[in-house]
């Protein structure tokens, strides 16, 4: 079983979800996060439903070894949080691989954190949750209410399609990043208000609290101004979440999740949950008052809380985003590509993605690989799904091509045709002064190799099928980006040192960007995915790669490895890109 | 009991309390009963959860789909269509019945003696009275399982103890004022414990997971120690009792 071991428990260490709900009539409490709020981040930063199980670490002190691969995140009470040894931020998802070791330090401002990974800790749940409450006997990993001990392996599995996120400083809450010096909790007054005289009510309202000694996850008794109800005791009734109960000593406690059901003392009204977060990130002796607010506005901003954590997006760490891609695109490294990445430097997707991002003008992009007087599916695919991002981004992008693939495709995008028996430097000069492209493109472009010829990968002399693009590259002005997943493509003499380990004639024309994947149509979705990451638009959620594949295939495609007319990309089906588009949608954030 | 006695209020920014009345009275509970089933039916999945205690109910709804405005007027509809039926049907009919055997003793019940001396009377008057009423399951709370009974007959009644007991055994029979219940599992209590009953309360992994539920009536019946043992009691945890 894969998971998160529990190397030290910390002061106090419980796995919770949202909580048990609909069992008060067998006089179950809730539970749950005390901090809903950070509870909440802590699953949004991990791509997980809000529901799924956290652990929740009061103070501190919490040491856990991975045996899986994954992401995890710290949110809540700041404290110093390491990643082997070396400090990492809270609020922000880290990949862990197994053996690494997370360890929480004793929190410095506030008193409880949340501790999430992508996919969620598998705890099998108990009266519907797995809500861990110690005082019943209910929830947790092993179902009977233990906090976690040493030893325990909180079973999670490996998830690697989560898009690394985290919450900038300044968006963080306040109240966790400097200690308030008086926190105001806002009260809906209700139940028995008419026992408290005017007067008590004043000094409810005027009065200052401290937080005692004798906090816990079932309420908080506060010390101040004593308000006497007009009774000592009432007919035990059901208790709501925040309630503020008066026993007679006039000191208030204010009730919390693993509260009892039902109780006995007098209550004058209940907390909003808003600002239960904050009341439980405060510590013995930390000064409260309350703010009296109507049923109408605690309803009022209840909702308006929820769409703003609904609305507000985690960011998306764009580096990290930009190495899990790159990785991704090579895994199944039919070609040598993963070999060859480690000769780019780390980001090249999101560099490129930025020059398509920022680019002020035309975006040229050539593609096209001729096979047998026809040309091949992986290329032309990628050029249209980079075409419709860029477009979505409301940039102005052209193919560029030679017919009859240039044919194909002047009905539905803006094309520039090149000729195989026109002179290419001058073929590219002039479109190069009559668009003055802002970025230049080439996507599966056979690249001119040493010897001034163009080979296939099967080294065959493929130049009298071939026109220019290289001369489009060498001769703009402008940044240039290209992606190839063979050695013989424009772009590749970046890397011409690596690639002498590869059996075939490459390609010598470079570029500014060379961006490498298993597929080159592959390239084009991942940098896609960037770009949604960048703008923030879902530019995936369309993509029908058998649609486009179709499309070619009845202008007469093949496929560059099997040489048929199928709806295939280098041999692979469509699904499997399909598939792949997938993931890189839920890795830009959507 | 007529419509106007029942009063809506807030209890907080998501839950509304009914009051039926300002004491217990078996009539009103009965009421309760079919109030809570009709609101659970009216709001639906609007519902987050309900508690249903001696003279009201507490109503925890979904904020983000409904308001107080909404609840209160399911709410208004639900009790006064429950009333005019409640006033047709004896209430005597109301939830099942469960026999609950109980061995009283003074090995199992260590305040029977102190009880029965405060009280003015002998043990065996005491458990004698204990069995003589049918109870009523008034509220579930405090802790899983743990079901508040009533009334205790006012010869019998006794205020809790001064210094609670730390250890409570599971089983445990035991009274407070004019309640009496079964501790569902060992815990800290200050009741006076007459006896023990072998029936488990409050089972996580069973199919039924209390043999009673708020509405229902009870009556205890007393068994000897070994039926009791027969019926899978225990008396291990007895030595922190005394």
């Amino acid at each position: 079983m894969t998971g998160l071991r529990v190397i030290q428990p910390g002061v106090h260490s419980l796995i919770q979800d949202e909580g048990r709900f609909g069992k008060h009539h067998i006089g179950l409490t809730v539970g749950g996060p005390l901090d809903r709020h950070s509870f909440r981040w802590a699953n949004k930063l991990c791509s997980n439903p809000i529901n799924t199980p956290t652990i929740e670490v009061t103070i501190g002190g919490l040491v856990l070894e991975s045996t899986v691969d994954t992401y995890f995140v710290v949110t809540g009470a700041l404290v110093e949080l390491s990643l082997n040894k070396i400090p990492v931020n809270c609020w922000t998802a880290h990949r862990i691989k197994p053996g690494d070791r997370i360890e929480l330090g004793y929190a410095k401002v506030g008193m409880r954190c949340y501790v999430g990974v992508t996919g969620g800790f598998n705890v099998e749940p108990t009266f519907g949750s797995c809500a861990t409450v110690t005082r019943e006997s209910v929830g947790g990993l092993t179902g009977d209410g233990r906090p976690l001990a040493s030893g325990d392996v909180i079973p999670c599995t490996e998830t690697l399609l989560h898009s690394p996120s985290f919450m900038p400083n300044e968006e963080q809450p306040k109240n966790l990043t400097i200690t308030p010096e008086l926190t105001s909790l806002r009260v809906v007054l209700g139940y028995q208000q008419d026992y408290f005289t005017e007067q008590q009510r004043k000094q409810f309202f005027h009065g200052q609290y401290r937080i005692s000694e004798r906090n816990d996850r079932m309420g908080f008794r506060l010390l101040g101004p004593a308000i006497k109800p007009s009774v000592g005791g009432i007919l035990s009734e059901g208790i709501c979440q925040g309630a503020i109960q008066v026993p007679p000593d006039g000191q208030p406690i204010i009730l919390l999740n693993d509260r009892q059901t039902i109780g006995g003392y007098p209550k004058i009204g209940s907390v909003l949950s808003l600002d239960l977060d904050k009341l439980a990130q405060l510590g013995p002796e930390a000064a409260v008052c309350f703010e009296e607010v109507s049923i109408e506005q605690a309803h009022n901003l209840k909702h308006l809380a929820e769409i703003s954590f609904q609305q507000h997006k985690a960011t998306v760490n764009l580096d990290a985003l930009s190495k899990t891609i790159e990785n991704l695109l090579v895994a199944s490294n039919p070609r040598g590509m993963k070999t060859m990445s480690s000769a780019i430097e780390d980001g090249s997707y999101l560099r490129a993605a930025q020059l398509i991002h920022n680019a002020q003008g035309k975006i040229l992009i050539g593609t096209g690989f001729p096979v047998n007087g026809s040309f091949e599916t992986d290329g032309p695919l990628g050029a249209i799904a980079l075409y419709r991002a860029i477009e979505a981004i409301g940039g102005s992008p052209m193919l560029v091509c030679e017919t009859p693939l240039c044919t194909l495709l002047n009905t539905d995008f803006q094309t520039l045709e090149i000729k195989i028996d026109e002179d290419g430097q001058n073929q590219a000069q002039k479109a190069l002064d009559h668009y003055q492209p802002a970025l230049v493109i080439s996507i599966e472009r056979p690249g001119l190799s040493n010897d001034g010829r163009y080979y296939n990968m099967r080294g065959i002399d493929i130049s009298e099928h071939c026109a220019d693009y290289d001369s489009f590259l060498s001769l703009a002005t402008c940044p240039t980006i290209a992606i190839g997943d063979g050695g013989n493509e424009i772009g590749m003499g970046n890397i011409a040192k690596a690639l002498e380990l590869l059996h075939i004639r490459p390609a010598i024309t470079g570029c500014d960007e060379l961006l490498l994947a298993d597929i080159s149509n592959w390239a084009a979705h991942g940098l896609t995915a960037l770009l949604s990451a960048i703008s923030g638009q879902d530019i995936l959620a369309d993509w029908n790669n058998k649609a486009v594949l179709q499309m070619l295939s009845d202008g007469g495609s093949v496929d560059g490895v099997t040489g048929e007319n199928t709806l295939t990309e280098d041999g692979v089906d469509s699904e499997v890109s399909q598939q792949l588009v997938t993931n890189l949608r839920k890795l830009s954030g959507f | 009991m007529t419509n106007q006695a029942v009063r809506i209020s807030v209890a907080g920014e998501n839950s509304l309390i009914v009051y039926f009345s300002d004491h217990v009275d078996a009539a009103v509970a009965t009421q309760i009963q079919a109030c809570s089933s009709a609101i659970r039916l009216a709001l639906g999945s609007k519902l987050i959860d309900l508690v249903a205690s001696y003279a009201s109910i507490l109503v925890i709804y979904d904020a983000l789909l409904t308001d107080h405005f909404a609840v209160s007027k399911i709410i208004r509809a639900a009790t006064t269509e429950i009333s005019s039926q409640c006033t047709e049907t004896s209430t005597n009919h109301a939830g099942n019945l469960i026999t609950l055997p109980v061995y009283y003793s003074l090995e199992s019940g260590p305040d029977l003696v102190s009880l029965a001396e405060k009280k003015g009377l002998t043990t065996d008057q005491v458990i004698d009275i204990h069995q003589t009423t049918e109870y009523r399951v008034y509220a579930i709370g405090f802790a899983p399982g743990f079901a508040y009974l009533g009334e205790v007959d006012e010869r019998i009644a006794a205020p809790r103890l001064a210094t609670p007991r730390l250890k409570v055994p599971r089983g445990a029979v035991a009274i407070a004022d004019r309640q009496t219940a079964v501790y569902p599992a060992e815990s800290p209590g200050g009741w006076n414990v007459i006896g023990l009953c072998p029936t488990p309360m409050f089972e996580a992994k069973a199919d039924s997971i209390m043999p009673v539920s708020t509405g229902d009536r009870v009556i205890f019946k007393a068994i000897s120690k070994q039926e009791f043992i027969d019926l899978g009691g225990s008396l291990d945890s007895l030595g922190a009792l005394k």
